[in-house]
Parts: C-alpha cells; sequence; structure tokens
C-alpha cells in the first residue's frame, strides 16, 4: 500500500511536469502565430498572389483582356496595349497614375471602369492631369493625340468616356465631393476631341451613380451612391439642354432592393434598361428589365434578369 | 481533513486541471485547423491560469512541506508570467443577454480593429475590419438579444459605432433594407423618428437632427447607424417583436430601438409605431 502511494506520487510529479512543460510550449507558439485573416484580407492575399506569380520573365506581360485579341497591361508601371494579344506591345504615353488621380480606391491592377475605350478602330483614356484630359489613337498604329476636355474642375471621381459614333463622343464626370454631394458634368465633342462643349446638368448635388446617352439627343444621369433607398434618375430629349426626372413604375416588393439604373439602350420601338440593386443589395444575383415608350420619362417593370443574359451597354 | 476528503479534493483537481489542459489543446488544433481563434484572446492565459491552480491544489495536498515550497514557487512564477500577458490584451467581448451570442472586437498593435463572429462561443473568426483604430476602451451595448452595439472613440474620426447582428426579423429569405422598413412615424415620452423617402428625423427632447439616407450605414438586415460628417451619430435596431411584410401595404408591427452614438452611458430608447411618416 504505502508502495502503491509512492509511485502513485511519482506518476503525479512527472505528469504534472509534462502538464506544465506543455503549457509552456503552446503558450510559445500562441503567441507566435499569426492572427487570422478576414474574408476580404485571405481574398486580396489570395488575389494578390494570382496576379503576381512568384516568376514573372521580364518580357512577359499579364494583359487584361478587353477582346479576345485586344488587352492591356498595367504592370511595369505604365500602361501598355496590345492588339494581338500578347505578342506585341504598345506603351500608350501617359503617366499611370494620372489614370487614376483623383478620388479612386482600388489597386490599380485595372483601368477604372468606363474611363476607357478599347476596341479595333479607338483606343482612348481618360485621365487628370491639371485638367480632365483625353489621350487617344484613331488608328491602331499608335498616332497618339491629347485633348483637354476641361480645366475648370478639381480631381475627378466619377469618370466615363464612350464614343456614340465618330463625331459623338462624351465624357461624364464627377467631382468636389463632400460627403453625400458632389458636382457633376458632361462635355460633348463632334469634332474628336477639337473642341468639347459642356452641357446643361439636373439640378441635383447627389453623388453620380451611372450617366450616357443612347442617342445624341437622349441621355441619362443616375444617382445615389452611398445608400440609395430608389433609383433617381434624370433624363434629356434634347443632348443635355434641359433635364426631367424619370419615374419607375417599381412593384412595391422591390421597393429598395434595385435601386441603381443603367444607361439605358434601344430595344426594338423602345428604350430599356436594366437596374441594378444598390451596393448593399443581396436579392440574390438579379437584376430588373424596365422599358419605357416615352423617350425615357416613365418606365415599368418588365421582369427579372439575371446579368450577363441581357445586352447591357453599360 | 479527513483524508477521504483530501483524496476527493485531490483528485478533483487533478481532473479540473487535466480536463482545461485538454480543452486548451483541442481549441489550439482546432484554430490551426480552421483559421480560427480564441473569440477573446484572454481566454488563454486564463485556461492556463485555471489549469496551473488546480494541479497545485492536487500537489501540494499530495507532498510534504520542502517540495511543496518549489512547487508553490513554480506555479507562482508561471501564474504571474500569464497575468503579465494578461494585461497585454486590449480585445472587447461581451455575451449577448440571452447567452447566445458572443460579440467580440480585437486590436492588434497599431492595426485597424477588427469583428470576429463567434463559433461554439469560444471561439471566433475574424468578419470584417473596422477601417479604424480604437482610441481608449469602447463600449458595447446589446439593445436587443441578437443586436450588440460597440461605441467607441476612433483614433481620427470622432464616435464609430458599429453593429453586430445576429439575426433576421420575418422570415428573412432575402436581404432586406431596414431604411424602407422603418417608414413611417415612431414615438416615445419625448423622443420621434419619422421615417421617410427623404430620411429621417430624429427628434429627442428638444433637439431635432435631420438625416439623409445617404447618411444612414446597414449593418446586417436589423440596423442603421445614421452619421453625421463621418461620426456616429444615432443607431436604429429593429426590435424583436418587430414585423412587416414588404408584399402587403400594411404598416409594421412592433417597435424599433434607438441608441444614441456617445462615449456617456446611456439607455436604448424602444419607439412604438403611430402612423405614416
Amino acid at each position: 500500500m504505502e508502495k502503491w502511494g509512492e509511485q502513485m506520487k511519482k506518476g503525479l510529479l512527472v505528469l504534472s511536469t509534462l502538464l506544465l512543460l506543455s503549457m509552456i510550449f503552446m503558450t510559445i507558439y500562441y503567441q507566435k502565430k499569426e492572427p487570422a485573416l478576414t474574408p476580404e484580407q485571405a481574398l486580396s492575399l489570395s488575389s494578390n498572389t494570382r496576379t503576381a506569380p512568384e516568376k514573372v520573365p521580364e518580357e512577359t506581360l499579364q494583359g487584361t483582356p478587353v477582346t479576345d485579341e485586344i488587352a492591356y497591361s498595367l504592370q511595369q508601371d505604365k500602361l501598355q496595349i496590345t492588339y494581338n494579344n500578347g505578342q506585341d506591345w504598345v506603351v500608350v504615353p501617359v503617366d499611370k497614375s494620372n489614370l487614376f488621380s483623383g478620388e479612386y480606391n482600388g489597386n490599380q491592377q485595372e483601368l477604372i471602369a468606363n474611363s476607357f475605350i478599347l476596341n479595333e478602330q479607338y483606343a482612348a483614356f481618360l485621365y487628370w492631369n491639371n485638367g480632365v484630359q483625353l489621350i487617344y489613337s484613331t488608328d491602331k498604329d499608335s498616332n497618339w493625340q491629347e485633348s483637354l476636355i476641361t480645366d475648370q474642375v478639381p480631381p475627378i471621381r466619377y469618370r466615363k468616356i464612350a464614343f456614340l459614333s465618330d463625331d459623338f463622343w462624351y465624357a461624364v464626370i464627377s467631382y468636389g465631393r463632400t460627403m453625400s454631394s458632389e458636382g457633376a458634368s458632361i462635355y460633348i465633342t463632334n469634332d474628336q476631341g477639337q473642341s468639347w462643349r459642356e452641357t446643361n446638368m439636373p439640378n441635383t448635388t447627389r453623388l453620380v451613380a451611372n450617366g450616357g446617352f443612347v442617342t445624341e439627343q437622349i441621355g441619362v444621369m443616375a444617382y445615389g451612391t452611398i445608400n440609395p433607398a430608389e433609383p433617381e434618375m434624370h433624363v434629356t430629349n434634347d443632348g443635355g439642354a434641359t433635364w426631367q426626372k424619370a419615374t419607375f413604375e417599381m412593384p412595391s416588393k422591390y421597393d429598395g432592393v434595385f435601386v441603381t439604373p443603367n444607361v439605358p439602350y434601344q430595344e426594338e420601338d423602345h428604350l430599356a434598361l436594366i437596374m441594378e440593386q444598390g451596393p448593399n443589395g443581396d436579392y440574390g444575383n438579379i437584376q430588373a428589365k424596365f422599358i419605357s415608350k416615352d423617350n425615357g420619362l416613365t418606365w415599368e417593370f418588365v421582369e427579372e434578369v439575371e446579368p450577363d443574359n441581357e445586352q447591357n451597354m453599360d | 481533513m479527513s483524508k477521504t476528503w483530501t483524496n476527493v479534493l485531490r483528485i478533483f483537481s487533478f481532473a479540473i486541471a487535466f480536463v482545461f489542459w485538454g480543452l486548451q489543446l483541442a481549441c489550439l488544433v482546432v484554430q490551426a485547423r480552421y483559421q480560427a481563434e480564441y473569440i477573446d484572446d484572454r481566454l488563454f492565459y486564463l485556461f492556463n491560469i485555471i489549469v496551473t491552480v488546480a494541479l497545485t491544489v492536487a500537489l501540494l495536498l499530495t507532498f510534504k512541506k520542502r517540495l511543496n515550497i518549489l512547487i508553490g514557487s513554480i506555479a507562482a512564477f508561471f501564474i504571474i508570467f500569464q497575468f503579465i500577458q494578461l494585461q497585454g490584451i486590449k480585445d472587447v467581448t461581451s455575451i449577448s443577454p440571452d447567452f447566445n451570442h458572443v460579440f467580440s472586437i480585437k486590436q492588434n498593435g497599431a492595426s485597424d480593429a477588427t469583428y470576429y463572429r463567434s463559433y461554439y462561443r469560444l471561439l471566433g473568426k475574424p468578419k470584417e475590419d473596422l477601417s479604424y483604430q480604437i482610441k481608449g476602451k469602447g463600449n458595447i451595448k446589446w439593445i436587443t438579444n441578437d443586436i450588440a452595439v460597440f461605441t467607441s472613440q476612433s483614433e481620427t474620426n470622432g464616435v464609430q459605432q458599429f453593429v453586430g447582428t445576429y439575426g433576421a426579423r420575418g422570415d428573412s429569405v432575402a436581404y432586406t433594407y431596414v431604411s424602407t422598413q422603418i417608414r413611417g412615424t415612431w414615438k416615445n415620452d419625448d423622443t420621434t423618428v419619422t421615417a421617410s423617402m427623404d430620411g429621417v428625423l430624429i427628434t429627442h427632447g428638444d433637439q431635432t437632427t435631420s438625416f439623409e439616407w445617404e447618411q444612414a450605414k446597414q449593418f446586417g438586415t436589423l440596423t442603421l447607424v445614421l452619421t453625421e460628417n463621418n461620426e456616429a451619430k444615432w443607431t436604429i435596431g429593429l426590435a424583436e417583436d418587430f414585423y412587416y411584410d414588404q408584399n402587403t401595404p400594411d404598416p409594421p408591427v412592433g417597435s424599433i430601438v434607438l441608441y444614441q452614438a456617445t462615449m456617456n452611458k446611456v439607455e436604448p430608447v424602444t419607439l412604438e409605431y403611430t402612423g405614416e411618416a
């Protein structure tokens, strides 16, 4: 009995020492452990490693495709484009940082959506450098031309350049944001950037969500980006001289769901547009289609659509 | 103390030590495998202290004087070390009044504070960066059993509110917008909230403030934080009895909860629906 007790004591002592030692190791491990990542951090980490593989041969550029053959690249700290799927690259003579100057919060790995045009016929890039400027080329030989759209505005937030035809180009910009209001302007040129004229604007200072023209006469401006409760879109039928607020006949179950209209497009004998959910939208991966038979003044709901299946001009 | 009682106590303390040690080990394994952490980093040291104390009690009951001095001093040293580590941790954690949820914000060094979602009460996974650093401690208030509002002073931007929500109202299959659900006038003794298409009007005592919807940030499907110049002013939450069916024209049923963003101690106010805006 006495002997057994002694053995117990010894065992207890050994076990306790082991526990203590393991706790010391656990503490060392615990303090050296990397903190866990939020889903967002994990995502940005994995996308970083994806776009920047460990060993890139210096000559190889990883382009961002625009069409099958055409792509651009922002690597090597400059803007380069290719028309033949990466075999030859042309440097666009523009300072990369100017393409992102103004209010922009992204990682500068891709151009800002709508801030450029890149197709078989045109290459055009909107940027800010002491004014809103456009650098463009109308031939693939890259004879670059620069055009000052305006030097009357501070650095820009929303930016869009679009060409409806050879002699109707327009730019939509917003600037000077304080909290939830800002200024916005539309500029049009009919002579391929030789001269730009500013149109009138809707009477609002809400944040621009979208803007553009369907035809040379019919254009829209959509507002509300932070937490819009309902769509606000203004329509012009005279090329931007006068504006009227559009009304949407929204089924009440979509109230507050579909809030951001895209720029409309022509469909048969009427206009159609796709309305997206707001920044907080979580009503599934669904958009809404509206049509208008009075050049954009009133819109009626047609159906829910899934993205990509519908023509979407914006 | 009789020998039997000594024995029971010894076995009991040793069992406690072993259970908590096992729990600690299991938690660490799970954390390594599933990218999780303790919901509050202090738990690790707390468990270490429990194991050490229980082990020490068991050993002191077993051995004679001479060895006990050694055991006691090793234990004391180890426990003091754990307490020092505890002091350095700035996690803010709170358990919901119904004990079903744990809300946790961690601030590691100079990086932005991070919100953790809890799993199995003890563990948590980082969910979202608050995008600001917390000055001081901040405080957590559960305005319902499933809404926790964290009010803090940020390093740069004054008072901020961050909300953790752990539920939904109604059948909640889809995402719903708080701003459209609370349209109407809500009242309590000296407080009125009027929510309309244009925004929210809050009258509290003799002060009236108006907010546009663009100044509102939604958290989950239950709360809005109203801001002014990037500083939080009020949080509006849907109370547990709130019900609104967006497929009918009927007004909402139940109440909403209004909670002021201030570092002073304030109680949330419950408001009843009184009619259209």
